[in-house]
């Protein structure tokens, strides 16, 4: 029986094989080239340029036309304040900490009345930007249901399991009014 | 003993049930080990270390390989058709037992089907639009884009199959050539020192950063990696570039000796449907005075040539066609709401049933044969 079964695995071990290359081609729909900018809400222009830099733990960036910016604390870089429509405006604040970045944008979510999401689900949700620093993500979360409580946050990994998180609140469509100069922003920050 | 009684013999000793125990036992110490090991590296990966492997290094020691899972169940197979054909008595009073050891052959055959046809993976869909494709969960592709043309881009992909250091590969289709110098199934990106950088590395990510393995993460959230080196293409561009799997990443843009231009990148990969699938509406209902979504679905259109059928998806009634089941998973809001149905293909599907209604069967012709004894036997007892 001891014969058999030894034979019976060889044999068996000789047919199975290593998983085989495969090239496919196939075709998509035509999506955004790198570097093209999301469409804009209508007559809504970007801002271009900037007001200055401003200064937190090494990190620089710049400013929008008409953004400002106050001092930051231990664990927040800076507050920046945004002008949105007439005299309204939102706050964004930029920081720096570790954790695992599915579970803060799924924190953000839960803060905003929506339901946290799968990896997969999560990612769909995400838009990449490419920053000085590095690649990141802006992370628009909008609840209909819950209009007053809009997040625009941006994720910029870093090393050592760290990574800038910022994040504006505000009323859903005072955020998407300036979500292309957000865009902006992000994409200045550097080191 | 003759040479034909002798080979007979071997063949026969397959039926050996002395094979079935110790199979299944080694099956069972699989079990035990790749549950356990589960809850520190992840289901997927322990899945395909302990279950679906033909063979396991023990704690990667090397020259010493155990049988996986694939090869135990195997042998059981062998083993249980074995004593089918030559171990089975084919009498009429013993036909029950012997239709159900057909029906657990069916079962097991279809695993190995399910083992190596089973793709599974999700898709999203805005409100309005439509897709003819899915990602898969669990495997990766190098796409090479060609967004030449006006109408569609044009996409090559490499399956992970590939995905083995030094051992370059091309297509006939494209100039350009690859050969992986890293590939690691989990990683995450740590700053280069400066005294690491040279011209070789030539995308801003490679320049910045060098890739640390990690081991597989438990909840199966891995960030796969890899350095490439990439020629075929124009003066300053060949060399090493850094891929990763990232939805957060944008894709490198490269331009062949031809002057062809691509984007690369480092994807879940993409299976093509035979049909075409539309969102229509998504509909989300709330327990009452709360924002918690108590139930979803997703109205689609399923397109096939001429043919258009409006389907409902949503909990327990899925979506099945061509041996694709599409299930409603989960979503997003935003401007337009956004459906995120799983979609899973098995070609041996269908298999389990046919498997459990021929067990089942076969019991049932079992009792009703042994019945007139049973009756009798219990009639002289009392």
């Amino acid at each position: 029986m001891y014969r058999t079964l030894a034979l019976l695995t060889t044999s068996l071990a000789l047919v199975a094989c290593k998983k085989k290359g495969e090239i496919v081609e196939y075709t998509v729909p035509k999506s955004p080239a790198p570097g093209e900018m999301p469409a804009m809400p209508a007559g809504m222009a970007p801002t271009s340029g900037g007001s200055g830099h401003a200064h937190g733990s090494g990190f620089h960036w710049e400013l929008p036309a008409n953004w400002s910016e106050k001092a930051g604390s231990a664990m927040r870089l800076a507050t920046i304040v945004i002008p949105t429509v007439g005299e309204d405006s939102v706050e964004a604040s930029i920081s720096v900490f570790g954790g695992n970045l599915a579970a803060n944008i799924n924190r953000w979510r839960q803060q905003a009345g929506l339901e946290p999401l799968e990896d997969q689900a999560l990612a769909a949700s995400m838009q990449p930007v490419e920053t000085r620093v590095g690649p990141g993500f802006i992370t628009p979360i909008y609840n209909d249901q819950a209009p007053a409580n809009g997040i625009l946050g941006a994720i910029i990994p870093l090393p050592d399991e760290k990574a800038i998180f910022i994040k504006a609140t505000g009323p859903n469509d005072q955020l998407k009014s300036i979500q292309s100069d957000f865009i902006l922003f992000t994409e200045s920050i550097c080191k | 003993m003759s040479q034909s009684s002798a080979s007979k013999f071997s063949i026969k000793s397959l039926a050996s049930a002395g094979i079935f125990y110790y199979a299944t036992l080694w099956l069972i110490v699989l079990v035990v080990i790749g549950t356990i090991a589960q809850k520190y590296s992840g289901l997927q990966f322990c899945l395909d270390k302990y279950f679906s492997s033909w063979w396991i290094q023990p704690l990667d020691m090397p020259f010493v390989v155990v049988p996986g899972g694939r090869l135990t169940m195997a042998i059981i197979m062998v083993n249980l058709t074995a004593k089918l054909i030559f171990s089975t008595k084919w009498k009429w009073k013993m036909i029950g037992i012997n239709i159900t050891h057909i029906g657990v052959m069916i079962l097991m055959i279809g695993g190995v089907v399910t083992a190596y046809t089973t793709i599974e993976g999700n898709v999203a869909l805005k409100e309005g639009e439509q897709a003819n494709q899915f990602s898969a969960f669990h495997e990766l592709e190098i796409a090479v884009i060609d967004r030449s043309s006006a109408d569609e881009d044009k996409v090559t992909a490499f399956s992970d199959g590939f995905f083995r250091v030094n051992e370059p590969f091309s297509a006939d289709s494209l100039p350009l050539k690859f050969n992986i110098l890293e590939y690691y199934p989990n990683c995450e990106p740590t700053a280069r020192k400066e005294s690491e950088v040279n011209d070789k590395l030539i995308n801003r990510a490679a320049q910045n950063f060098k890739l640390k393995a990690l081991t597989h993460d438990a909840k199966d959230q891995n960030l796969a990696g890899m350095m490439v080196d990439i020629s075929g293409l124009k003066e300053g561009q060949n060399g090493t570039y850094m891929l990763l799997n990232s939805p957060g990443l944008p894709r490198i843009s490269v331009t062949a000796e031809d002057g062809k231009e691509y984007e690369i990148i480092l994807q879940r990969r993409v299976y093509k449907l035979p049909f075409t699938i539309k969102l229509d509406t998504f509909t989300r209902e709330l327990h009452a005075g709360t924002s918690m979504a108590s139930a979803y679905s997703s109205m689609v259109e399923v397109i096939e040539g001429d043919t258009h059928e409006n389907v409902k998806i949503y909990m327990n009634h899925p979506l099945r066609r061509h041996g694709f089941t599409f299930y409603q998973a989960s979503f997003t809001q935003g401007e337009r709401n956004t459906s995120i149905l799983q979609v899973v293909y098995n070609d041996g599907e269908s298999l389990p049933y046919y498997a459990i209604i021929t067990i089942a069967l076969g019991l049932l012709l079992h009792l009703v044969i042994q019945l007139p004894r049973l009756i009798v036997a219990a009639k002289q007892k009392a």
